[in-house]
């Protein structure tokens, strides 16, 4: 079924909407939340957990052109909050060097933790990355909005891990230089 | 306590359109590598059609009118019947395709009956290129209006309730290129 006709069964609240979602982004929201946690249950609990907040957040969103994008990202707020809240083990060193590998952009002032700032720095890095050519655009959203590893990357664009690995870190120092340069930070 | 996961909560927030465009890359060089495949398995049964016509069905038309309704498919000798549903090829099935189909006299069953549990996809679009290139567009050698069906115990195949001016509600099954 179309994204289009699945928004609108969730703003009839007919809930053939999640079993339609399920069906046809289920493994994709799956695959998202198991790059955060590893309990099976737990997962299972996530995905769930996806379907009922994306039935809350439909009305008054209506994500027609980019359903899957507004629903991976809800996968991923609440993995990461359940994340925190277990302090999983599973996948633990995974994550903590994937935030290493993004700490190196931000410049030392900036307090994530402040949501406005938070907000702020991502909609530069948005800023930045529109203006990259595609594949490389593509390389950085697989690595840190998709969480995928190194050797996934490699094997869907047919790169070598070490080309992938030092794409991303040319990208991350271009990244904090753009975000010194253009927006002040890190003077 | 330092939140060490915060700035990958943060990346949450990237562009929808970058997140899509993401995923969507990987997904279209899957949907080339599959239509090259179909171009090939395509190829193939073109010369499987003829070679089968030639051998077969002229000796029968010749001899005999009581051709199986289903088991012929006009055109297929230029262009197999194939569709795109979620970026995936299917094609008519090989063999009895037509499930409605009463094969002694030729009519069909009403056919909602055997989409009950299928889920509605959408309404076909007829393509022109000689592979699918957008979901829900069908391409064959004939003109083709009707829906489009998933099923959502079996991805391998899609259902097809189509008309043509040779079949009024027909239901068609295609099965999954691989």
């Amino acid at each position: 079924m179309e994204d289009s006709l699945i928004i609108d069964l969730y703003i009839q609240r007919n809930e053939e909407a999640i079993q339609q979602t399920s069906y046809k982004y289920g493994k994709r929201i799956k695959d998202i939340i198991s790059k955060i946690l590893s309990s099976h249950e737990t997962i299972e609990e996530c995905e769930n957990d996806t379907y009922l907040e994306t039935w809350n957040r439909i009305p008054p969103n209506e994500p027609r052109d980019y359903f899957l994008a507004f629903i991976s990202a809800i996968a991923r707020h609440i993995s990461i909050d359940r994340f925190r809240k277990d302090n999983s083990k599973g996948r633990q060193a995974e994550i903590y060097n994937l935030s290493s590998e993004i700490e190196e952009i931000i410049p030392s002032e900036i307090d994530v933790e402040k949501e406005v700032e938070g907000k702020l720095l991502i909609s530069a890095i948005n800023k930045y990355l529109i203006g990259l050519p595609k594949y490389k655009r593509m390389i950085f959203v697989r690595r840190y909005f998709y969480m995928d590893s190194i050797t996934e990357i490699s094997m869907e664009c047919r790169y070598s891990n070490s080309k992938v690995k030092s794409i991303l870190l040319r990208l991350r120092r271009d990244l904090a230089e753009y975000l010194s340069k253009e927006y002040g930070y890190g003077r | 306590m330092v939140d060490k996961v915060a700035i990958l909560d943060y990346i949450g927030y990237m562009d929808a359109q970058l997140i899509d465009e993401a995923y969507e890359g990987l997904h279209k060089r899957k949907i080339h590598t599959r239509i090259a495949k179909v171009s090939l398995i395509a190829a193939s049964i073109i010369v499987l059609c003829i070679v089968s016509i030639n051998k077969f069905v002229f000796p029968l038309i010749s001899t005999t009118n009581d051709v199986e309704p289903g088991s012929t498919l006009p055109g297929a000798d230029e262009i197999y019947p194939t569709v795109l549903v979620d970026g995936v090829c299917y094609s008519w099935r090989m063999g009895k395709a037509i499930i409605n189909i009463n094969t002694t006299d030729g009519s069909f069953a009403e056919p909602d009956q055997y989409l009950e549990d299928k889920y509605y996809y959408g309404e076909i679009v007829n393509g022109n290129a000689s592979v699918p290139e957008n979901d829900r567009e069908l391409v064959c050698s004939f003109d083709v209006s009707g829906s489009i069906y998933t099923d959502p115990n079996d991805e391998d195949v899609v259902y097809l309730k189509i008309s043509t001016d040779w079949m009024k509600d027909a239901v068609v099954v295609f099965d999954r290129v691989e």
